[in-house]
């Protein structure tokens, strides 16, 4: 039982509340994770259809390529989702690599709380490198 | 769903082609690694040394069927004044 619905039924039993006051409370309770429920499917929907872009302009009179890719974020998320998976001993050999390489980034610092977070920021994102040659764009759409 | 059909088209100033290339004949090709990676993997967990860890190992194989799926929707173009590539995962 959570610490919450503990409370109400407590403050019932005290007289402190009326039944029909903490019958309210305890439903609004029961709807909480339903909506929590709702808004990550609403999330999950309105990721199907965004994109992250990588883009590659020359800039004007210079010869080099234009070059575009376009990934979707269900294809990011599920990345990450994969990382959880890699068991630790490879993990630990990914890390190892990685830090040679000098990338110090810890796999193990992404964990489910995170990932929302990182696709909230990645669909804000927008990345503009402005060079002699060429402008690359970063942007999710 | 996984995807199913892969778009490539190419052009430069002599040739204009572009095809549709069937995913599914990739995964044929892939059956025959299926079934001797699930004879080994079947081995691994008997062993009793190295069950553990093949364990570990079968839940990322069994994700990456929807790695797959995500994919689809994935477009890279690279383009120059002459010639011009485009590569769609549909």
């Amino acid at each position: 039982m959570s610490e919450e619905r503990m409370r109400i039924l407590q403050m019932l039993a005290e007289g402190k509340l009326g039944v029909e006051d903490a019958e309210k409370l305890l439903q609004a309770l029961d709807g909480k994770p339903r909506e929590i429920e709702t808004a990550k499917e609403n999330r999950t929907l309105d990721m199907k259809g965004k994109y992250l872009f990588v883009q590659v302009d020359p800039k004007e009179g210079k010869s080099s390529e234009r070059v575009s890719v376009k990934v979707p974020l269900a294809l990011v998320k599920a990345g990450l989702n994969i990382t959880k998976l890699i068991p630790t001993d490879a993990q630990e050999k990914i890390q190892s690599s990685m830090h040679d390489s000098g990338i110090p980034f810890n796999l193990s610092d992404i964990d489910p709380q995170n990932y929302e977070e990182i696709m909230e920021a990645l669909e804000q994102m927008s990345i503009d490198v402005d060079t002699d040659e060429s402008t690359v764009k970063v942007f999710c759409r | 769903m996984l995807p199913m059909l892969l778009r490539v088209k190419v052009r430069d100033e002599s040739h204009n082609f572009g095809f549709y290339f069937p995913m599914v004949l990739i995964y044929l090709l892939f059956i025959p690694v299926i079934i001797i990676g699930t004879i080994v993997f079947t081995i691994l967990l008997l062993i009793p040394d190295t069950a553990r860890q093949a364990r570990s190992y079968l839940q990322l194989v069994f994700a990456l069927p929807t790695l797959l799926s995500a994919s689809i929707g994935t477009e890279i173009a690279i383009q120059s004044d002459t010639q011009e590539m485009l590569i769609r995962i549909t």
